[in-house]
């Protein structure tokens, strides 16, 4: 297929990121794509008080896009209608490999409040905010005797 | 590569410089936020009436959208301004923002005075309306 978006073309180097990521004292780590699968691209950046994902996903709108947390994970999650209209014939197809589908889950090291997680739609970009908590408070563990 | 000649709009992506170049500027560049320009991915149907190329170009607005017609190629251009949040470091980078650019030879089917631009959610579509000549058409069969 014919396509200078990056999303092939990258997968290969996060082999390297755990690695770099640990160096640099965070860890941010996508999990392999899926052979086949569309697989968004993602951008993410570390602010002082946040923690900003951004993802290109055009012809996506928010109401079918399903963005979730679970422990340490933001899952992006996404569908859209592809549909051939009648007397329509395809002479090329390049775009998102003609998926209809897609979820892309990412580890985020740095611990954020998933109360308070944003997300915006805006010509096809989308930008999660997920702010991180004040600070890991300490806690102490009861430990039972048997 | 190339698509039916028979559909009036081939994509001139290899005799098209810029477009090589993109290819360089998504894998070498990769700390440069803008100025790279991209291809942006396509797909291409036709109807009885007209040729509807759409293409993804996340991050444009209509007002930066460039669409020319110049001896049978159609050239869409659009410029998209960089958006790290600020005083942020980067932790990972998988594509990088800048402008699109790519070319697409019509040929005599399509009636160039009449193409049509949408952009919504970050697709752009283009509707080439095919000319009279070049149209599908019932043929009656006497009998």
């Amino acid at each position: 297929m014919m396509t200078c978006r990056p999303t092939a073309a990258f997968a290969p180097t996060f082999a390297s990121f755990p690695e770099m990521e640990r160096l640099m004292g965070a860890f941010v780590s996508p999990q392999p794509a899926r052979a086949g699968a569309f697989h968004p691209p993602v951008n993410v950046w570390e602010g002082e008080h946040a923690l900003h994902v951004e993802s290109e996903l055009p012809g996506y709108t928010l109401e079918n896009l399903n963005i979730t947390t679970l422990g340490d994970e933001l899952t992006i999650a996404g569908s859209r209608q592809v549909s051939t209209p009648e007397n329509s014939a395809y002479l090329r197809r390049e775009r998102g490999a003609g998926a209809t589908e897609f979820s892309r889950t990412l580890k985020i090291g740095i611990p954020f409040d998933a109360e308070k997680v944003q997300a915006s739609l805006k010509q096809g970009v989308l930008t999660i905010t997920l702010p991180k908590v004040a600070a890991a408070k300490p806690r102490k563990i009861e430990v039972k005797t048997a | 590569m190339s698509c039916n000649t028979n559909c009036g709009c081939t994509s001139t992506a290899e005799t098209n410089p810029t477009s090589t170049t993109t290819a360089h500027a998504t894998t070498q560049s990769a700390s440069t936020q803008s100025g790279a320009t991209y291809r942006p991915e396509i797909d291409i149907r036709e109807t009885a009436e007209a040729f509807i190329v759409e293409a993804d170009v996340p991050g444009a607005t209509p007002e930066s959208v460039d669409l020319t017609v110049d001896q049978g190629v159609l050239t869409l251009r659009a410029g998209v301004p960089g958006r790290s949040p600020e005083g942020a470091r980067r932790l990972v980078r998988e594509y990088g923002v800048g402008s699109y650019e790519r070319s697409f030879r019509v040929g005599e089917g399509v009636d160039t005075d009449k193409i049509g631009a949408e952009l919504k959610d970050g697709v752009l579509t283009l509707t080439l309306p095919k000319s009279e000549t070049t149209r599908a058409r019932k043929i009656k069969v006497a009998g």
